[in-house]
């Protein structure tokens, strides 16, 4: 399990055969994010419906997503969740812990509440 | 509004909450507008991020319900346009009840197909319209206990469309399928994928207060009611118009059919249902008439041994409840009424060769018997093969064939004697170009028609006398044979019986190998040796059915009373004790005649050889009179009249009688007849062979037959009294019908006696206090 998890961050870092750019907050808390659009729609209600042949558009072959009303600090802990199945809000103060679970709220990461 | 109509794709800011209710209505106005653009088929234009975001906003700042009932709304007037824009201007132009001005259905065909677009324009929209409200399902909905956003739009779409109150779609949907069903029952192709879209969106949809699917609720019903009057109309019209193979085939397709319909597009749960009507009005309702139609009927198929038409009624009729039972007792009376017929030729045959029989044509009666057991075999392996190929070998079908059997058999009351003829029949001359095997399956086939007869002690003691005639007159061809008989009868009726028969056998073998002894004794002994050779069959009297207790008279030649003397003292000398009896009536000479033309050996009975012995000291021409004869054999009046007769009037003729004439009677003269000629030196004069018994002979076997009853049931009382102490009445004599029921069926008058009897001789006693309860006594 641990494993699985560390192989998936590793994934997201690398941004390797990602087709998806994620495109979060507003100048200047903005942040581009290179993800896989099957990782997202497996893990989040959210993303698969967003992420779905009826919703998506898409410029030089890479889905473009908009997230203006999130921080990318706070999208970042939210991916790695996604990603890695573990929420780490170790560093992050309180204010950002309780962005980030609105986030998850918004996103229908209904499971981030059991972890 | 403005802002709505800014390109997309680029990020605004979200705006300033000014207040709740403007931000409301800003989110709101986005929202239904992007719900209408899904409707109209623009999405790509939208940007789900901010529609989701929108919606979760107004769920957020607990707007819920108004969004909920906004979007119901948004989604009403849309599906209201589309009922009033697509589908009402779809509707079949005729009115869809009136099938005749439109025939091929087209008008009805090109409604379902605009039912099918408005259906998945519906369900396309409806999972879009969920994506984006996501939010609102997983918070709202639940907390408010009301259906998801897409059953909602599965609700309005069943009120507004299927089941609009404002136009008669229910009706048109309703009278156009049941239209394209029955097209396609009369052989019309119709357009399946359609008709299956709408049956499909019918299941999707639930009603509100059966919590069942509108199919089942709205057409389901429906279609049932018509198909029944269908299958109603059509079975009539069948039954008038084809015969019985025909009809079941058209039955079968039709059965196939509407599986088929229901795999193609109907619901699994109809198919029971459907099922159930086609049987009924197609099967149930014309059973007896399908089976009882003329020239084509169950009975016509049997007999003309239709197999693949008797296979599809039972199987076709073994779909509803009384189908196989009506078959059942209809081929039970069938078979009855053969084994009737049957039986009437015997009786017909032995009432007309009546007097034959008596006149010495003693085959006849065999003939009669034989063709009797040979035409229940027949009719048996008819129904066999029937039982094999048609009914699957179903046991309950058996059953009923061995009842009816069992009751024909039985109506005739000369069929124990008749099987056991026929055996006799296939153990002395059947062997002859016949190999075993064939032997032994006939033998078996005869066996399970010794099975149906009640009586089976009455058919031991024919078969006793039967194998007895066989076993003294050397006809029994092949011991082998005998012997197999006797095991598959062992199995049938228990040792008890074939111990007789065995023993009937060891005095055979005891009896040969005596003769060897005694001539060897001749040989050895200073006496005059005897004139003839003397061949005895020494007979155990418990053994053979004969009475051997005493010797009948017979006054026999004195040569011949020498010779027996002359055995009897041998005999007598090696076991003493024992006690001869001379049976004159069972044995057969050799004797040489000297005739006009040329010699003959003859083959006579016993009796026959007295009656032309008295001829040697006549002279040429000189005749006897019956009365003298008589006089001076002293044989039993019946067996002289039958010996006569052999020698007189059957197909050799050694003597000649005077008058002519087929009959003896007193009075008759006889004389040698020295014109006798006959192509063979040796001559067999036919002796009294197995033949259908006499009425006197009948009545004696009755006889013999009801005192060994008595004896059985006697045997069986004290059995189970001896066992049980003590017992009441009725539970005794059902305990001895139990018992003896495998050999006979004793009536509880004669169980009565014999326990009455037994009493008498204190066996058994009635009990003090109870009259109705008998005590066994030690």
């Amino acid at each position: 399990h641990f494993l699985l998890s560390r192989d998936y961050n590793k994934l997201l870092d690398s941004s390797a055969y990602s087709d998806v750019i994620i495109q979060v907050g507003q100048e200047p808390d903005y942040q581009e994010f290179k993800v896989h659009s099957l990782v997202l729609r497996a893990r989040s209600p959210y993303f698969n419906a967003a992420l779905s042949s009826e919703w998506i558009r898409k410029q030089e072959n890479m889905i473009i997503f908009n997230k203006p009303n999130m921080s990318p600090e706070v999208f970042e802990i939210i991916l790695k969740y996604v990603y890695g199945g573990c929420l780490r809000l170790q560093g992050h103060d309180v204010p950002a812990i309780l962005s980030v679970l609105t986030a998850a709220d918004e996103l229908c990461l209904i499971d981030i509440f059991d972890v | 509004m403005s802002s709505r109509k800014q390109p997309k794709g680029k990020i605004r800011p979200p705006k300033k909450p000014n207040s709740a209710d403007a931000q409301f209505n800003d989110n709101w106005d986005r929202l239904a507008q992007a719900i209408r653009e899904i409707h109209k088929k623009n999405a790509s234009i939208l940007s789900f991020e901010e529609l989701y975001r929108n919606a979760y906003n107004m769920v957020l700042h607990k707007n819920g319900d108004k969004l909920y009932n906004g979007v119901r709304e948004v989604i009403t007037q849309h599906l209201e346009e589309v009922a009033v824009s697509q589908v009402v201007p779809a509707f079949p132009l005729s009115g869809a009840s009136s099938s005749q001005t439109n025939p091929n259905g087209a008008g009805g065909a090109n409604f379902l197909k605009v039912l099918k677009t408005v259906w998945e324009d519906h369900t396309t929209c409806m999972l879009m319209i969920r994506d984006i409200l996501m939010y609102m399902d997983r918070v709202y909905a639940k907390t408010a206990n009301v259906p998801l956003v897409y059953d909602l739009g599965l609700d309005l779409f069943r009120d507004t469309i299927v089941r609009s109150q404002n136009y008669p779609i229910q009706n048109h949907l309703l009278e156009v399928l049941l239209q394209q069903i029955k097209l396609e029952r009369e052989n019309e192709i119709i357009d399946r994928t359609n008709v299956k879209a709408s049956i499909d969106m019918l299941l999707e949809l639930t009603d509100a207060s059966t919590k069942d699917t509108v199919y089942a609720t709205d057409f389901e019903n429906k279609f049932l009611e018509t198909s029944s009057e269908y299958y109603r109309v059509e079975g009539q019209m069948l039954v008038g118009e084809y015969d019985a193979p025909e009809y079941m085939k058209k039955v079968d397709k039709r059965l196939n059919e509407e599986e088929q319909r229901v795999r193609h597009y109907l619901s699994q749960t109809t198919e029971p249902k459907i099922r159930n009507i086609v049987e009924e009005e197609l099967i149930s309702k014309h059973l007896k008439t399908v089976i009882e139609m003329e020239n084509s009927g169950l009975i016509p198929m049997l007999r003309n041994e239709k197999m693949d038409d008797l296979g599809r009624m039972y199987k076709l009729f073994g779909r509803v409840v009384k189908g196989h039972d009506e078959m059942k007792s209809a081929i039970s009376d069938y078979i009855r009424e053969l084994g009737k017929a049957i039986n009437e030729t015997v009786t017909s045959n032995t009432t007309a060769e009546g007097g034959n029989a008596a006149s010495g044509d003693k085959q006849t009666g065999a003939t009669v018997a034989v063709r009797w057991v040979q035409e229940v075999l027949d009719l048996k392996d008819k129904f066999d093969k029937v039982q094999n190929l048609a009914l699957s070998n179903d046991k309950a079908f058996q059953t009923s064939f061995n009842e009816a059997f069992e009751y024909f058999i039985n109506k005739n009351s000369k069929s124990p004697e008749f099987i056991s003829l026929f055996i006799d029949d296939n153990l002395k001359k059947g062997l002859k170009g016949k190999t075993e095997e064939e032997v032994d399956s006939v033998l078996d086939k005869t066996i399970t028609l010794f099975r149906f007869i009640g009586e089976k002690d009455v058919f031991e003691r024919y078969y006793k006398q039967h194998l007895a005639k066989r076993l003294l007159l050397g006809r029994s061809v092949s011991d082998d044979a005998e012997r197999g008989m006797i095991g598959k009868l062992k199995v049938e009726c228990g040792y008890q019986f074939t111990t007789k028969l065995e023993g009937m056998f060891n005095d055979m073998r005891i009896s040969s190998d005596t003769m060897t002894d005694f001539k060897e004794y001749l040989d050895k002994s200073v006496l005059e040796k005897p004139k003839l050779d003397l061949s005895v069959t020494v007979l155990t009297s418990t053994f053979w059915p004969m009475n051997l207790s005493a010797s009948p008279r017979c006054n026999l030649p004195p040569e011949l009373t020498k010779a027996c003397g002359t055995f009897q003292n041998f005999y007598l000398g090696r076991h003493s004790g024992r006690r001869l009896t001379w049976q004159s009536n069972m044995g057969t000479a050799d004797i040489r005649g000297s005739f006009k033309a040329r010699k003959h050996e003859l083959n006579v009975s016993t009796y026959q050889m007295v009656i032309l012995l008295m001829f040697n000291d006549k002279q040429d021409g000189e005749s006897l009179s019956y009365e003298q004869i008589k006089g001076e054999s002293d044989i039993p009046e019946a067996d002289l009249k039958r010996n006569l007769q052999s020698l007189a009037c059957a197909k050799y003729k050694i003597l000649v009688k005077e008058p002519k004439g087929k009959e003896i009677n007193p009075g008759d003269q006889f004389n040698f007849n020295n014109d006798f000629t006959a192509p063979l030196q040796r001559i067999k004069i036919q002796t009294v062979a197995s033949k259908v018994e006499s009425e006197g002979e009948r009545k004696e076997t009755r006889e013999k037959v009801e005192e060994a009853r008595k004896h059985q049931t006697e045997a069986a009382i004290v059995r189970i009294m001896k066992d049980r102490k003590t017992m009441e009445h009725n539970l005794l004599i059902a305990e001895v019908v139990k018992q003896l029921q495998s050999r006979f069926m004793p009536n509880p008058a004669l169980i009565k006696k014999r326990i009455e009897a037994l009493i008498e001789r204190e066996y058994l006693e009635r009990a003090t206090g109870d009259r109705r309860v008998y005590n066994y006594l030690a």
